[in-house]
Parts: structure tokens; C-alpha cells; sequence
């Protein structure tokens, strides 16, 4: 196990060193990138207790080879949680839906992107990024590790806890024969009133076989219909309009919708799932 | 915590905390003080292992045993001069501003893929919003640099 001198950082270069360490510190911080954990740091208000451990420890996981591979197969690929975002963007530019590419390219600038994590992005405490929503849409699932037992879930469940060690994001390779990703305002860093919405279908033999759509809005809360997603397979392309109201009243009527978004907002959302609608076939 | 690190080529040591941002230790050599603290101004652009990193979000302990380059460390190479003379012709001024953020984008793109990322470029172009240079200027910048390295290999080959 290595442990940078004089200094309570331990960077292990294996999964079941950090596992230990875990095992001994449960809330030790877990740093890859370190790119949300840094921002900031150099102003006072920066609560120090979220960032570091006892006795200011904290464990770093970007010198783990197992963590570091992407391993693709027929149907899905296993990315581990430490992928640099450029190494994955460059590396799946040939096998990673297109939807994915685009979203990746809006985890911050390139700069930032050399050095921010997949796995980090998801984790990030008070933000969620336009990857997360995209990765749920793919019906993207985490293995976790917690002491010595693994256990997966959706991303959709994915709540990160003190203990908890995220390895790997199994991303299905399905494919999407329609997609969209709009981002409005400022999505990297978080700004107010920023919007992705995100869609991804697969028509087939003049209808919809598979339809996914979700929202992010202002960085923190994610809007999905599911019941409206079910109800419009199997309905043929192009969309009627009364078809397309299937996702849009469902949507205009949501909570969400009329509290978190303002007039601008609703406009566009609206605007950008009737515009994929229309593509449809 | 005493971290060791390599910057411009010269060994240095210094004494600092492990998740402190690594832009106030090497500030003196030529990084530019980002008033951002957030990676978003790119004024603090560094190259770590080849790849530009914002400094002010770079934790001390990512660069121990590290190679950092900040831009002063690049001027006597060749390349970093074929990119100051693309962005001169094209009329990039030389403000500080996102200066070392573009160097150095146009450093990775060139010095790692050559002139085969032509397709990426816009993508990386967009990525900045600058009063200096615009996605065009970027992407016009980077084509004509790639071509003046070219020219110069081929000058050199033909020696």
C-alpha cells in the first residue's frame, strides 16, 4: 500500500488496498479526479469536513489499474470508475452511443476533462451532470464494493454512501436509431435555471420499439415519464400529433415542470422533446 | 506534506497541504493566477503528463512525482513556436486571458494526433468563450500551425 510521505493521502495501486483502507476508515473522502473536490478550495467558506477525513486523510483512487479499463463486449462495456472522461471520450468514439459522446463533452472544458473521472462525475455531491442523465437513460448499472462484498444497482438508485467503493458503470450498448441532447444555460460549473433534456429511441419497421426521455433540471433534479415512455411503444412514425401528446401533456403536467422551471424554461423543454418527436421515423 | 515535482524541467520540493490546488506553488514559474478557483477561466492551464489540466483545481498531491509544464516551459520548443506564429497570422491576440488554455489545447492536439483530429477541433474550439479569439480563429489557427510544423519537417528532411 503506498502512502505519499508524511502525509495522510494513501494512493493504492490495487482494489483490494483500497478496500482495506475503506474497511478501516468507513467516511474516509474518496478522491479520483479531484476536480469538484478542488473547486473552490482556495476560499475560506469551503466546509474542510466534506472534503477530507480524520486527521485530514483522504484515499485516491486514480493510481488503481482495475478501475482504470474498459472492457467492451457484444452487448454492454464496463467502464471502470476511474476512466479519465478524455480517455473514455477518445477510446469509445467508435462503440459508445453517440449520446454518450455528446453528454461527455459537457463534463467542463477539455482541460477539466483530462482529468475528471466517470465515476466521479456521478458521484458529485451537489450536482448532477448531463452524463448522469444520459448514463440513466441507458439503463446503466454501478457494481459497488463494500468491504468484501459487491453488489450492483441502476444508476437510478445510485445513492453514494460513506464505505461504498464505485468500480465499475456496465453501459448497454443498445442501439438508438434516434437521439437528442439539448443543453440550455450554464450546465459545468452549475448555473440557475440551466436545462439538458435528453432523449434516445429506436424506431424499427415504422414504429417505435424503444423511447426514453429525461430532464435535467438546473443540475439537481432529474424528470422522467416513465408511464408515458411505455405508452408510446409500438405507435407508428412519423407521430401523429395526438401521439405526441402522450409524452407532452404528461409532461406539461408534471410537478416539476410548473415548479422548477420559469416560462423560458417550460418553452424550451417543450420545444425540444416536440422537436425529437417530429424526427421520429 | 512535502511534495516533489518537476516544473519546466527544474526538480522542486515544497511544503504544502495534499488537497490544496497546486497553482500557488508555481505561480512563480509562469502559471497565471486564475481568479476563479473553479477550472473555468483556464487562465492557470498547466501540462501534466502532456495533457493541459487547470492548475487552481489540481489537488498538490496528483503532480508528486509529476512532470508540470506551465507555458514559459514551452517557449524554446519548435511547436510551441508554429502555434504562436498561426495564432499571430490569424490575429489571436496574446492576451492572458485563456493565451496559456489554448497553447496548450493546441499542443495536445497537434503534439499527440497531428493534423488527423481535424474533426474534433471544433468541438475543442467551442469549448472556451473568449474576447481574444473566437471557434473560427481557434480552428483556423490550429490548421495553419499544423501545416507550419509540417513544412518544417519537411525542410528538415530534406537537409
Amino acid at each position: 500500500m503506498s502512502e505519499i510521505a508524511d502525509s495522510p493521502v494513501f494512493v493504492p495501486t490495487t482494489l483490494a488496498e483500497a478496500i482495506q483502507i475503506v474497511k478501516r476508515n468507513p467516511r474516509i473522502p474518496l478522491w479520483a479526479g479531484g476536480t469538484w473536490w478542488a473547486q473552490g478550495r482556495s476560499t475560506p467558506e469551503q466546509d474542510d469536513d466534506q472534503l477530507e477525513g480524520p486527521h485530514g486523510a483522504i484515499l485516491t483512487l486514480h493510481a488503481i489499474r482495475e478501475l482504470k479499463r474498459v472492457v467492451r463486449s457484444e452487448i454492454h462495456v464496463d467502464v471502470g470508475a476511474a476512466v479519465v472522461v478524455a480517455r473514455l471520450r477518445e477510446a469509445g468514439s467508435r462503440f459508445l452511443p453517440p449520446v454518450l459522446l455528446r453528454a461527455l463533452e459537457r463534463t467542463g472544458p477539455p482541460p477539466v476533462r483530462n482529468l475528471a473521472t466517470l465515476g466521479g462525475a456521478v458521484c458529485i455531491p451537489d450536482q448532477i451532470l448531463p452524463v448522469t442523465l444520459v448514463l440513466q437513460l441507458l439503463d446503466t448499472r454501478l457494481d459497488l464494493r463494500r468491504g468484501g462484498r459487491g453488489h450492483t444497482l441502476a444508476l437510478a438508485n445510485f445513492r453514494p454512501n460513506p464505505g461504498d467503493i464505485l468500480t465499475r458503470l456496465r453501459i448497454p450498448l443498445t442501439e438508438w436509431s434516434n437521439w437528442s441532447l439539448n443543453s440550455f444555460g450554464t450546465i459545468w460549473p452549475r448555473g440557475d435555471n440551466s436545462l439538458t433534456v435528453a432523449a434516445v429511441a429506436h424506431v424499427e419497421k415504422g414504429s417505435v420499439q424503444e423511447f426514453r426521455l429525461g430532464l435535467l433540471i438546473n443540475g439537481e433534479t432529474i424528470l422522467r415519464l416513465r408511464e408515458a415512455e411505455m405508452d408510446i411503444l409500438g405507435r407508428p412514425v412519423p407521430l401523429t400529433e395526438r401521439d405526441q401528446r402522450i409524452i407532452l401533456t404528461p409532461l406539461q403536467q408534471h410537478p416539476l415542470y410548473g415548479s422548477h422551471l420559469d416560462d423560458l424554461g417550460r418553452w424550451r423543454a417543450t420545444g425540444a422533446v416536440r422537436q425529437f418527436l417530429r424526427r421520429l421515423g | 506534506m512535502t511534495i516533489e515535482c518537476t516544473v519546466n524541467g527544474t526538480r522542486r520540493t515544497f511544503e504544502c497541504e495534499p488537497t490544496e490546488p497546486i497553482w500557488r506553488h508555481i505561480s512563480a514559474e509562469g502559471a497565471q493566477d486564475g481568479p476563479c478557483d473553479g477550472g473555468r477561466c483556464m487562465r492557470c492551464t498547466v501540462l501534466l503528463a502532456g495533457r493541459p489540466v487547470p492548475a487552481c483545481i489540481l489537488p498538490a498531491y496528483r503532480v508528486q512525482g509529476m512532470e508540470v509544464t506551465t507555458i514559459e516551459g514551452l517557449g524554446s520548443h519548435e511547436l510551441f513556436q508554429d502555434i504562436m506564429r498561426a495564432f499571430d497570422k490569424v490575429g489571436i491576440s496574446r492576451c492572458e486571458d485563456v493565451l496559456p488554455a489554448l497553447v496548450m489545447l493546441a499542443w495536445q492536439l497537434l503534439s499527440e494526433r497531428g493534423v488527423t483530429a481535424q474533426e474534433e477541433i471544433p468541438q475543442w474550439s467551442r469549448a472556451f468563450q473568449s474576447r481574444c479569439a473566437g471557434p473560427d480563429e481557434f480552428e483556423r489557427a490550429l490548421r495553419l500551425a499544423s501545416k507550419l510544423r509540417g513544412r518544417r519537417r519537411n525542410e528538415r528532411n530534406r537537409r
